[in-house]
């Protein structure tokens, strides 16, 4: 019987036999092949094996109730899920960032679209699981950095959003059909190529928050699909409007969150 | 047990994921070798049913009458001895051929020459009913539930005769009783309908376009069925807490979505059944959903067992690591692309052909236009031909084509009938 880095109890000592997880000190296995004539099954049938946790006990690695992301800690990184006092009952999901005081309505739901509004993404033909394109030659980039300015604009002083210390800038090639720009969650399978979600992670950014799309003559456009507290440009007050393509030249400015500006620079 | 085939195991996958990934994709490739198949007369007992459409459309032109009552004795001629086996004319309802009684009766000289002879006074009147047929073939299976169980059924026409209802029953009544192989002759009969009944029973489907092929064709599926050295073969597939088994697929030799076939063994393995197996190779696609992972952390998202009753005959592990290494975690393993592609072909020239059919001519030239990309890019030469006779290709590698606009029936039914066929990846690929 073995013990796996979560605590289950396994029968094969390779990978537990509950979450799969590789058992320490067990070397990769290799995705090889047993002869024929093996022993009959018998580990993986039937009851669970005795030792299993019981309900009461939660291991690492089970999913939050509230939005399935697997747990890591006392709070679910996801959705902020406290399995401490949760008592097994799902918690209503905290607004993302309290909107500073002077954010607009809050915006639509994110959108069914503008129905004259043509899809630039899908085209339906298109496979869903069509090998990637190549991505054409990069001539975009973006550099993110946490903005004081921005910030200073924005946060209001009984706002509880400390200003990150330590903040380098980030550049992030622009390559493909569209690059999102949000917060990554595992369990709704959102990763975006520009993840705010990396340190520091700006408390106000939306899971999907505004898209960049490539247009066909090299150019790019912003999109925000309806997030939370809405995207700004050039230092501009009101949020541009929800589902509609703004134009974005080399030099650009896009703020978001609480601290964030992406600024475009054309490399070529 | 000596005559059970050597069965082995093969996983095809890029393991590594990126951070957040969550979607493991593996190819497994299935094999036995060794088995000393048994045309020479050992080996596992086997139950033959012909089932002969003799709708009143069999005789227009009447040869498709007589090319089917000579494939049916070529059929007999290649049972072996003591393989138990009946005949079954099929109209708006089922009767026997032969035996008279409703039983299966052992092959040997004597019983092989009366069958024959009944076969040669079929006569062809009446509907269309396959859901009586197979009714009546499943009725005669029950009384050999062990062994080989296949079945062959041969129909010229859409199932006229009884309802889409009554026959989708008598397909599920007869899942996993036998394995039944579906043949249409001629261009009268309805290819969606006969695939959800071979794919249902997990037996091929094939056009004969010409009745006089009819006899070669049907000797080699009782000669592949008289092959087969073990009967209901099960691949389980064990996946951890959490993770989602998003779907089993077989990919070679032909797409076929096994995932919702799937019967619980408990709470973390389901058997896929397979049907029976000779010495032969097939390859599945699964896709497992796990919960993303640390960086560095490695699980099994996946156990493959092969399963003979409750034996474990060969098994593979299907494993997801995560790492912040982008050349690890971008690359896709050739195989799994191939297959991807091999199942979006499928689907393009299906979809193409319905869009034809309805006069959405945008979306056929689209549809089939990929279609004829994806065959150019994987090798599939069989289906490029097939294309090729519907639609005029411009350019293979971009898919650039033009729809024919005199394109022959059969053409058109062989190409749907074959669009699931798959190749192996070329050489060096995989």
């Amino acid at each position: 019987m073995a013990i796996c880095p979560a605590g289950h109890s396994s029968t094969a000592t390779d990978y537990c036999d509950v979450c799969g997880a590789r058992i320490d000190g067990a070397a990769s296995a290799p995705s090889a092949s047993v002869p024929s004539g093996s022993a009959p099954v018998t580990s993986h049938l039937g009851t669970p094996a005795p030792g299993t946790p019981a309900s009461g006990v939660r291991a690492a690695g089970e999913a939050c109730p509230d939005c399935g992301a697997p747990r890591t800690g006392r709070f679910c990184e996801d959705c902020g899920y406290d399995y401490a006092v949760g008592g097994g009952r799902p918690t209503p999901r905290p607004p993302e960032a309290a909107p500073p005081p002077s954010a607009p309505a809050p915006p639509p739901p994110p959108a069914a679209g503008d129905p004259d509004e043509e899809d630039p993404v899908t085209r339906d033909w298109a496979p869903p699981k069509a090998p990637p394109p190549e991505p054409p030659a990069t001539d975009w980039a973006a550099v993110v950095i946490a903005d004081r300015e921005y910030y200073d604009r924005v946060v209001t002083e009984d706002e509880d959003f400390t200003f990150p210390p330590y903040s380098p800038s980030r550049r992030i090639p622009l390559s493909g059909e569209q690059v999102l720009i949000g917060r990554r969650s595992a369990s709704r399978g959102i990763t975006p190529e520009i993840d705010l979600s990396e340190p520091p992670a700006d408390p106000g950014v939306s899971h999907t928050h505004a898209v960049l799309l490539a247009k066909p003559d090299g150019s790019w456009t912003l999109v925000d699909p309806g997030s939370t507290n809405g995207t700004t440009v050039n230092e501009g007050d009101t949020p541009i409007p929800v589902n509609v393509e703004v134009p974005l030249r080399d030099g650009d400015r896009v703020h978001v969150g609480v601290w964030t500006t992406i600024t475009l620079r054309r490399l070529r | 047990m000596s005559e059970q085939p050597d069965f082995s195991i093969r996983i095809d996958q890029n393991k590594f994921l990126p951070q957040g990934g969550h979607e493991v994709h593996a190819i497994v490739t299935v094999e036995s070798a060794g088995a000393p198949v048994a045309a020479t007369g050992t080996g596992t007992s086997a139950a033959e049913v012909i089932i002969i459409d003799t709708s009143g459309s069999m005789d227009y032109p009447r040869n498709k009458m007589t090319s089917a009552i000579k494939a049916a004795q070529a059929a007999v001629d290649t049972l072996r001895d003591g393989v138990n086996f009946a005949i079954v004319s099929g109209s708006s309802r089922a009767t026997m051929v032969y035996p008279r009684a409703e039983e299966l009766i052992p092959a040997d000289a004597h019983t092989r020459a009366e069958a024959k002879a009944a076969l040669s006074r079929l006569t062809a009147t009446g509907g269309t009913a396959m859901g009586a047929w197979l009714t009546l073939a499943g009725r005669l299976f029950a009384r050999h539930p062990d062994g080989i169980r296949h079945a062959i059924l041969l129909t010229d026409g859409k199932n006229q005769h009884e309802s889409p209802e009554q026959l989708d029953a008598a397909v599920a009544q007869a899942v996993g009783r036998f394995v039944c192989d579906c043949r249409g002759v001629g261009t009268d009969w309805e290819v969606a309908e006969l695939r959800k009944v071979a794919s249902a029973l997990l037996g091929s489907l094939d056009m004969v376009a010409s009745p006089e092929a009819l006899e070669a064709d049907f000797r080699a599926m009782t000669e592949a069925a008289m092959g087969k050295a073990v009967a209901d073969v099960a691949l389980r597939v064990w996946t951890p807490q959490y993770a989602k088994l998003r779907f089993v697929k077989q990919v070679l030799p032909s797409v076929e979505d096994l995932t919702g076939r799937r019967a619980d063994v408990d709470e973390r393995s389901g058997d896929y059944p397979l049907g029976a197996w000779g010495s032969e190779s097939r390859d599945y696609h699964i896709c497992v959903e796990v919960p993303a992972g640390e960086v560095g952390r490695e699980m099994r998202a996946a156990w493959v067992k092969l399963m003979l009753g409750d034996q474990v005959v060969a098994s593979g592990n299907v494993l997801a690591e995560w790492t912040d290494d982008e050349a690890q975690s971008t690359r896709i393993n050739p195989k799994v692309a191939h297959y991807t592609g091999q199942a979006e072909l499928a689907e393009n020239i299906q979809v193409g052909l319905q869009a034809r059919k309805d006069g959405d001519l945008d979306t056929a030239t689209a549809r089939l236009g990929r279609a004829v990309a994806l065959a150019h890019q994987s090798g599939n030469e069989a289906i490029a031909s097939l294309l090729g006779k519907v639609v005029d290709v411009d350019d293979p590698a971009t898919g650039r084509v033009r729809l024919r606009k005199d394109v022959d029936k059969a053409d058109e039914m062989s190409l749907d009938t074959r669009s699931t066929k798959t190749v192996r990846t070329r050489r060096g690929e995989g």
